[in-house]
């Protein structure tokens, strides 16, 4: 997988994310995060194979599917957040990813989960944008994992809290 | 009181050059004996005065710590409230203060250990109350058999669906919070691949009765 076929797909999707930079009436923070923070969940599994790289956390293997955890940034007192990721797909076949969006309370109780899944055109990227998270309370926060497939890459993380009028 | 010390060490050392050269001067001129004994004289008289002085310079107690640092015109003279530092610090200090006493007030869990599982879930529930009151027994029957088939088998209590949302309650998992990661992992893939969907929400909670409760939403 080459860097230039890992961004080469990013264009189209800066129509999805200016979508969601824009919402009529509420005033907003949109955050937008190099993918690189994220983690593998499974550290040993992932030893050899997940690389943070240049703003993007990469799945280098040729064969297995890693789940990486990324935390998420959100402005206090956000009435809802709208969370969106880029993920490339580095190989010659469409792969799946999917991309679980935990909302937890202050001490780590699952509020709310988001599941969201979609295949990735070869050698493409896709934008997964959730549904908007009511947050339930000023002090839960959010945590992103994706199953990243083989030889594909996370590079883009968005978040954009929406108050109130 | 140095200033003079150093003058009578110079002025003994003068004296010692002097006697140093007295067999010259005596050679050139004889007469000058008388004189030279004078000098000698004086001399002894100073040694013991600047002995008598170097003992008094030695008695004398030590300067006190604030005279051995520079003079406080070299120091920087540092406002301390140059950005009005003090003033914010303390309006943050009061808000913050003001807050965790609010939260104290509501009653807010403050420890892990202390608090209880949450009854319902808001959200969830007002989902599943906007929905229709007309039964969706496909959802039931799919929402039935995904928990069946789950590796742990947790006990079903309880399934109702309504619209796109199912109120389902459950035997809570006390395996520890990783077991009951896997357990929530696996019950996402069997209702993605149930449903047949690429999307879903769960709102998750507990019963009075420790259940925990999934609001299931299939958008």
């Amino acid at each position: 997988m080459t860097l230039r076929s890992i961004l080469k797909p990013l264009l189209p999707l800066l129509a999805g994310m200016s979508m969601v930079l824009a919402v009529p009436g509420h005033a907003q923070i949109a955050v937008i995060t190099s993918g690189d923070l994220c983690a593998p969940v499974n550290v040993g599994k992932a030893l050899r194979t997940i690389q943070n790289f240049r703003g993007l956390t990469l799945n280098n293997s040729s064969e297995e599917t890693i789940a990486v955890s990324c935390p998420l940034s959100q402005a206090y007192s956000a009435s809802f957040l709208e969370v969106g990721v880029i993920i490339q797909n580095g190989q010659n076949v469409a792969q799946s990813s999917r991309c679980v969006l935990r909302e937890k309370n202050p001490i780590n109780q699952d509020v709310a989960t988001y599941i969201l899944e979609a295949e990735i055109p070869a050698t493409e990227g896709e934008f997964f944008l959730f549904d908007p998270v009511p947050l339930a309370d000023p002090f839960n926060r959010v945590n992103l994992t994706c199953t990243l497939p083989p030889n594909s890459g996370l590079g883009l993380l968005l978040t954009n809290s929406v108050f109130p009028e | 009181m140095r200033q003079a010390l150093y003058a009578l060490v110079a002025a003994i050392f003068g004296f010692a050059a002097a006697i140093f050269l007295l067999p010259s001067l005596q050679k050139e001129s004889p007469q000058s004996g008388a004189a030279i004994d004078t000098l000698a004289a004086q001399v002894d008289r100073l040694t013991v005065h600047v002995e008598r002085l170097a003992q008094t310079v030695d008695s004398l107690p030590p300067p006190p710590v604030a005279t051995q640092l520079a003079p406080s015109a070299v120091l920087p003279q540092i406002d301390t409230d140059l950005y009005g530092l003090d003033d914010r610090v303390a309006a943050l200090e009061s808000r913050q203060r003001n807050q965790s006493l609010q939260m104290i007030a509501d009653g807010y869990p403050l420890r892990a250990q202390e608090s209880e599982p949450r009854v319902g879930n808001p959200i969830g529930e007002a989902l599943f109350a906007a929905e229709p009151e007309v039964e969706n027994r496909h959802y039931q029957a799919v929402v039935s058999q995904v928990f069946a088939g789950l590796p742990d088998q947790p006990g079903l209590r309880d399934v109702a669906c309504r619209g796109s949302i199912c109120r389902v309650s459950y035997e809570a998992s006390a395996q520890g919070v990783e077991s009951a990661a896997s357990h929530s992992d696996a019950l996402i893939s069997a209702l993605l691949q149930g449903f047949q969907v690429k999307r879903l929400q769960l709102h998750h909670g507990r019963d009075e009765a420790g259940n925990s409760i999934a609001y299931i939403r299939i958008p």
